[in-house]
């Protein structure tokens, strides 16, 4: 079969089906208020989130590789450009800023620009210690798990905490090898 | 920072214009949350009855969220024609509801339906109309898949008050009584479809007076 081009962000965006994001925000703003009435601590809630989150990512990827074409990435750096101008512009269609990378080129943070889940959101005082987003780095996290990659998540930036963006932080703890003989196909 | 420049920030969500609600995101994105949603509330009940309550008041959330969105939007249009007669019963139906598309039902889970996500959007009470809403599956001959109905009950008192209302009105008699009653009416019905057409959530086809007979015949 011959190499297929990769196909931009937008490409896929475009030709997918699509929803309206206002009902996406609030279904979204819906499950992280039964996850408050049910769990109660705001902790709970962000693991709750980001299990959600890596539920996902462990089902997306799929979607992912079948529409994008994508190939083997050559490093992490590139990965994360995919992530960020592929990966979030083909699902929600925004893309997100790759930077800070660490001199190791194993860390960096994805910076968002704009945010679909946080329409008409605002954190009572008794949320403040939620990341409301939480459930953004757990579909990274099982995403990435899914093409051998372990890595850790965390949130830098939130700006329903007060801070000017939403930044996520991206570490590469290790590759797992992969332990069935595999072949990209050609 | 790259891109950072472009974020504004407001000190207070209600001083942030609202958007005109055209933003879309795909639709995997929706149904991936929605899977996500069902799993998570399935682990948190014993019956059927109960998820499905449960993704009613998720729905009742959005539903009262969206309702005032659109009411900050536009004025409550005068788009639906004036009906004849008031039933208590009102029904929208939709061959795959959007909710329903990748779900399917295991079979010990019985008549459960999605849909009550749905249904609980189109809750009135936020509007100060208590009704009751329910989705339900009807099987369709040669197809494979159900269609999903949603339907709307009001409670009765809505009619009660609609009566005097209507009463009031006449012994007034201001002309135009019976048709404000009526246009009223049927802005609730409207409203609804607005805000489940708002959402994208189905392209309704069929909006129709029904009983309750006729439904289950």
């Amino acid at each position: 079969m011959p190499a297929v081009a990769p196909r931009s962000g937008e490409a896929i965006f475009a030709s997918a089906e699509h929803v309206n994001a206002e009902l996406f925000t609030l279904t979204y703003g819906a499950i992280v208020r039964q996850l408050l009435t049910d769990l109660e601590e705001v902790d709970e809630v962000n693991k709750q989130l980001d299990q959600m989150g890596y539920n996902i990512g462990v089902r997306l990827i799929d979607e992912f590789l079948a529409k994008s074409n994508v190939s083997r990435c050559v490093d992490f750096k590139e990965t994360a450009e995919v992530i960020a101008k592929v990966g979030f512009k083909m699902f929600l269609g925004v893309t997100a800023t790759v930077t800070n990378w660490d001199a190791e080129g194993t860390t960096c943070s994805l910076v968002l620009e704009d945010n679909p889940l946080v329409d008409f959101v605002e954190l009572p005082d008794m949320c403040q210690g939620l990341h409301y987003c939480s459930i953004l780095s757990g579909v990274i996290k099982g995403a990435l798990e899914m093409v051998s990659m372990k890595t850790e998540i965390t949130w830098i930036r939130d700006m329903l905490l007060g801070d000017d963006a939403y930044e996520l932080q991206v570490k590469l703890l290790k590759q797992v090898p992969e332990e069935y003989p595999y072949k990209d196909d050609e | 920072m790259i891109g950072v420049g472009k974020i504004k920030q407001y000190s207070n969500v209600l001083e942030k214009p609202l958007s005109r609600g055209k933003q879309e995101v795909s639709l995997s994105a929706f149904a991936f949350l929605f899977s996500e949603m069902v799993q998570y509330n399935q682990t948190q009940v014993d019956n059927i009855a109960e998820l499905e309550r449960r993704l009613e008041d998720a729905g009742y959330a959005v539903g009262a969220r969206v309702l005032e969105l659109l009411c900050h939007r536009e004025k409550v249009a005068d788009s639906l024609e004036k009906g004849t007669e008031h039933e208590d019963e009102y029904m929208i139906s939709e061959k795959e509801l959007l909710v329903n598309k990748f779900i399917s039902i295991p079979k010990d889970m019985g008549t459960f339906n999605c849909g009550a996500f749905v249904a609980g959007i189109g809750v009135l009470d936020s509007a100060g109309f208590p009704a009751v809403v329910t989705a339900h599956f009807v099987p369709v001959e040669g197809q494979l898949r159900p269609r999903t109905t949603i339907l709307i009950k009001f409670a009765e008192e809505v009619f009660i008050t609609f009566h005097n209302l209507f009463i009031t009105q006449r012994y007034n008699s201001m002309d135009f009584g019976s048709l404000w009653v009526d246009v009223r009416f049927l802005d609730f019905v409207s409203m609804i479809m607005k805000s489940l057409l708002a959402l994208g959530v189905g392209g309704f086809s069929v909006l129709a007076h029904f009983s309750y007979e006729e439904m289950s015949s």
